[in-house]
């Protein structure tokens, strides 16, 4: 006993050693996946910790060939739960190379990245003999091939001297493959799942979550909702407020939470709110907000506000009624929808 | 109507058919004041036979007109508007894009050239009326060229394949025509005379599968590129209020997130509505929709806040004509797809070229604001168009320009802009005339080879943008000449004149003669070792090909430009033959902003014309591409 005591937690030491170290054994193999005439290769499912789908992989062996010369390209690429790039690995001794054997600089791996997380990329309608013009050496910046140079118009989408290891690579990554796997986490698709997603940080994620509420729930996720209100990347704050439900617009709590979000977002979201508030009726809670945050906006943001102030008037408390007293209009407009305001 | 009328009168007892005769006769006062004769014979039928007939007065129509007819053809050109210049007109206002969007040297030739240097050093007001007008003084100008405005094609008369008439109707006038022709050009865009006449036509977008496009969608469908409203505005010195109509769309951030709004002085062309529906049929409908969207653009930009400098800016002008960019499309006798331009092959039957990059737009336009309003692919350089693409292959005289032309959707997405659809118009003008003169039909020109270089050679000489044709003229007499100039720059040598290239073709050359002005004015002059006969002498100057050059509403565009005859052009200038006298002027040219300029003189005979540049609009260099002799 005493022997086998320590035996199962060295056991469970080793089990979450394991995991930290991502021998993780929730792998499951997802879908082959044909990646050029003669090459297969499959694209598995890694679990995280917590059971839940965390992101696809593939380790891939495939020559790349130019001018007669080949080399083996061996990677291994992951892509998230949607078919979006996101990171390949490759091992010290196999490095991805560009003309003449050279391995690829750290620079040359950033843009690598970056072209193979562009999925709008015009690789996608070239075929690789377009990308070459064997006439076109002399205008070439880039480092000029056996074969012929990279036409000007399309140096930005490829690495400089690994035109054909682009090509090759964004087309696994960004190719029928990428559909493949979205349908395949659709297939699998759980509120759990969905959840997750909306609280990411991952702005494609957050925008798939999104559109993927259905109407009817919209109340049920509504915390989530305006979570990315606040913290949505890029532009999915704003397709987040517009999926608020007309009715929840009523709600005092739901207006008290999304009006105090205006001392901290930008520009275009606190238009957003101000436009959205216009119709409504505010709770008294929501105008003392709405109050406090007067400082903070500008000159027409400031005319939108008061005229909603204006239409709640009755609404607005005493103490927050002194503050607009209080305050001075720099201009006409301004002074106008002020005394407007504090009129009984 | 008639036979109402005789029915009336029968039920007054009056049986003589004499009235009928006579419509205009009233009854005389003694007779029942009741029954009067009225005359419901509004419409008056107006016969026209030409050579040429065109349908469609935009930028393809027009050129076609003009080209016809300076190649002597006889040609009635019928546009269903008072305006001429299509989507490039005042009425709405799209840019004329092309091959200039290459960021190279291959700004489009030839006609369009001669008309867009002309507005951008007659217009200075920067007036879009004022574009229309160019158009309209050159047809005009024309005596060949009988021009029927607010004239709508309505019917078409077809026999053994070949369309014999048109019906025309003009509504202001009262008139309808019956235009008979012996060759026919379909430069309407929606193709209505080509569908009319029978012809076989393609809708909506081929499937990857049919030709191997790699842009194509993966199942065919009917959908299109929709139709675009423009609008203008101006900034005032004061706040501009901005109250949308009630049938205005509602618009909010999210709605522009992949159609970014930096100015708005010029509306926008994904302000698009129509692909998922019918572009022409839905049209009325398609009016009002896109309408209703410009003015919820226009309350976003004045209204959400965004935009707060917009405040003292007001709608100036706001399109009631949507512009489209595609309907039918006619089938040829080729097909032009994908790979045609995007690794362009030299047709034998090139007669123009397009350089527009592949730029197609998602159906849903503004319904969908979800997704980007467009893909573009950039092309390497220009691609020819063979005219097997511009005719049908089902009516034997009917001529196709514009973007009804036989293209696939994918094609589509770069051949249907103007400046393309222009020189596509210059080109079936100009085969028109020549097969007139020589007795062909459309097809047996563009199948025999001969004549098909011949034709070549003629829109060469006119200037016409084309790709990989040298000057082989055997009538040009300056190609037999000696060249010298008083004065050469290391790479723009005298005999660049006449090394049978017009214009700089990227391959590392100028093809053209170049001296310093410097206070000299050099000359370069042609000699012979015997005395020739010369009628004509032509010029090409230099325009300035790398540029854009096109009328503009937005401002970015317009500054963007030389607005004005271009720096590089020869502006004053002499022409003299060599005479037992000395050199002895024939012509003294001031203020000349056009490329192509053909001087026309009674017959001298002579062994050495001197051209001397007086002044140029700028440059500090005298440029000279080309210079031909006739006899």
């Amino acid at each position: 006993m005493k022997i086998f005591i320590p035996a199962v937690f060295a056991m469970l030491f080793y089990m979450s050693f394991s995991q930290d170290k991502g021998l993780n054994p929730q792998v499951e193999k997802a879908f082959d996946a044909p990646i050029n005439d003669s090459t297969t290769i499959q694209i598995d499912l890694h679990y995280n910790r917590d059971r839940m789908p965390h992101q696809y992989g593939s380790h891939v062996i495939t020559p790349v060939c130019k001018d007669g010369q080949c080399y083996l390209m061996v990677i291994d690429i992951y892509w998230d739960l949607l078919g979006n790039f996101k990171k390949y690995e490759l091992k010290e001794d196999q490095p991805l190379t560009k003309f003449d054997h050279v391995p690829f600089s750290e620079a040359d791996h950033e843009k690598m990245r970056g072209i193979l997380s562009n999925q709008d990329s015009f690789l996608r309608f070239y075929a690789l003999d377009n990308l070459i013009d064997p006439n076109e050496k002399r205008d070439s910046d880039v480092v000029d091939g056996v074969s012929g140079a990279t036409h000007k118009s399309i140096q930005n989408e490829v690495v400089g001297g690994a035109v054909y290891s682009t090509y090759v690579l964004w087309h696994i990554v960004n190719g029928p493959i990428a559909k493949k796997i979205l349908d395949h986490t659709e297939s699998q698709f759980t509120e759990a799942m969905l959840l997750e997603l909306l609280r990411s940080d991952n702005y494609h994620y957050q925008y798939y979550a999104l559109n993927r509420i259905p109407e009817a729930d919209s109340q049920e996720y509504l915390p989530s909702i305006i979570r990315l209100i606040s913290d949505g990347i890029a532009y999915v704050p704003y397709f987040a407020i517009e999926k608020i439900p007309a009715g929840s617009w009523q709600s005092p709590a739901v207006q008290l939470q999304i009006i105090s979000l205006l001392d901290e977002l930008d520009f275009e979201m606190q238009n957003e709110i101000l436009n959205r508030t216009n119709s409504v009726t505010l709770h008294p809670d929501a105008c003392d907000v709405l109050i406090a945050s007067l400082p903070k906006l500008k000159d027409q943001q400031l005319v939108k506000a008061l005229r909603i102030l204006k239409q709640n008037k009755n609404s607005i408390r005493q103490e927050s009624m002194s503050k607009i007293a209080d305050m001075n209009g720099h201009n006409n407009e301004i002074s106008m929808l002020l005394s407007e305001i504090i009129q009984k | 109507m008639e036979t109402k009328r005789r029915e009336f009168l029968k039920a007054f007892g009056l049986g003589s058919g004499a009235f009928l005769f006579n419509p205009n006769a009233t009854f005389s006062t003694t007779m029942d004041k009741e029954v009067q004769e009225v005359n419901t014979d509004v419409f008056r039928t107006v016969s026209y036979e030409t050579d040429f007939l065109i349908a469609g007065g935009g930028m393809a129509g027009v050129c076609a007109a003009l080209a016809a007819a300076r190649n002597g053809a006889k040609v009635i050109l019928i546009q269903n508007r008072s305006r001429l210049g299509g989507n490039a007109s005042s009425e709405i206002r799209m840019h004329i894009s092309g091959a200039s969007a290459l960021r190279q040297v291959w700004r489009e030739t030839g006609i369009l050239e001669e008309l867009v240097l002309t507005e951008a050093a007659e217009n200075q007001q920067r007036s879009y009326e004022m574009w229309d007008f160019v158009m309209y003084d050159k047809m005009v100008s024309e005596d060949n060229i009988t021009l029927l405005l607010d004239t709508a094609f309505v019917d078409v008369q077809v026999k053994d394949g070949e369309i014999k008439m048109i019906t025309a109707m003009c509504s202001p006038t009262e008139e309808i025509y019956e235009i008979k022709a012996k060759f026919f050009a379909d430069c309407t865009g929606d193709a209505t005379l080509a569908a009319k006449a029978g012809c076989e036509f393609m809708w909506g977008r081929e499937a990857k599968s049919l030709w191997n496009e790699s842009l194509a969608v993966d199942v065919a469908d009917k959908k299109t590129m929709g139709n675009s409203l423009l609008f203008m505005s101006q900034k005032h010195d004061r706040k501009m209020p901005f109250t949308p109509p009630k049938w205005a769309r509602k618009y909010s951030t999210k709605d522009f997130v992949h159609r970014r709004i930096s100015q708005w002085e010029y509306g926008y062309w994904w302000l698009e509505l129509g692909g998922m529906e019918d572009t022409v049929k839905d049209g009325q409908q398609n009016r009002h929709d896109l309408l209703s969207v410009l003015f919820g653009v226009w309350d976003y930009i004045k209204n959400s806040g965004n935009h707060p400098e917009s405040e003292n800016w007001a709608l100036s002008w706001v399109g009631m004509i949507p512009g489209k960019r595609e309907s039918r499309r006619v089938v040829g006798d080729y097909i032009m797809k994908q790979e045609d331009i995007q690794a362009p092959k030299l047709f034998d039957d090139r007669v123009a070229y397009g350089g527009w990059p592949l730029d197609d737009h998602p159906p849903g336009g503004m319904n969908t604001t979800g997704v980007v309003p467009y893909i573009s692919i950039p092309l390497k350089g220009p691609y020819s168009i063979p005219f097997k693409s511009l005719y049908s292959k089902d009516i034997s005289n009917l001529l196709l320009a514009g973007r009804n032309i036989s293209v696939s959707h994918v094609a589509l997405s770069s051949t249907r802009v103007m400046a393309t659809c222009a020189t596509m118009g210059q080109a079936i003008g100009t085969a028109m005339a020549y097969a007139d003169k020589h007795g062909l039909s459309v097809r047996q020109l563009a199948q025999d080879q001969k004549h098909m270089s011949r034709l070549q050679q003629i829109l060469l000489r006119q200037d016409q943008a084309i790709l990989g044709v040298q000057n082989t003229d055997e009538a040009d007499l300056a190609r037999r000449a000696t060249v010298n100039a008083s004065s050469e720059t290391g790479d723009g040598r005298a005999a660049n004149v006449i090394d049978g290239y017009n214009r700089d073709i990227n391959d590392g050359k100028t093809h053209q003669w170049r001296a310093e002005i410097n206070n000299n004015e050099p000359w370069i002059e042609l000699s012979w070792n015997s005395p020739v006969k010369l009628s004509c002498v032509q010029f090409i100057f230099d325009t300035g090909l790398h540029r854009f050059l096109r009328i503009s509403p937005q401002d970015s565009v317009y500054n963007n430009q030389e607005r004005g005859p271009q720096p590089e052009t020869v502006a004053d200038y002499s022409i003299a033959v060599k005479t037992a006298d000395g050199f002895k002027v024939l012509e003294r040219v001031e203020n000349n902003y056009l490329r192509l300029v053909e001087h026309k003189f009674d017959t001298v005979e002579t062994d050495a014309v001197r051209i001397t540049v007086h002044r140029t609009h700028g440059d500090p260099l005298a440029r000279i591409f080309e210079i031909r002799c006739y006899g």
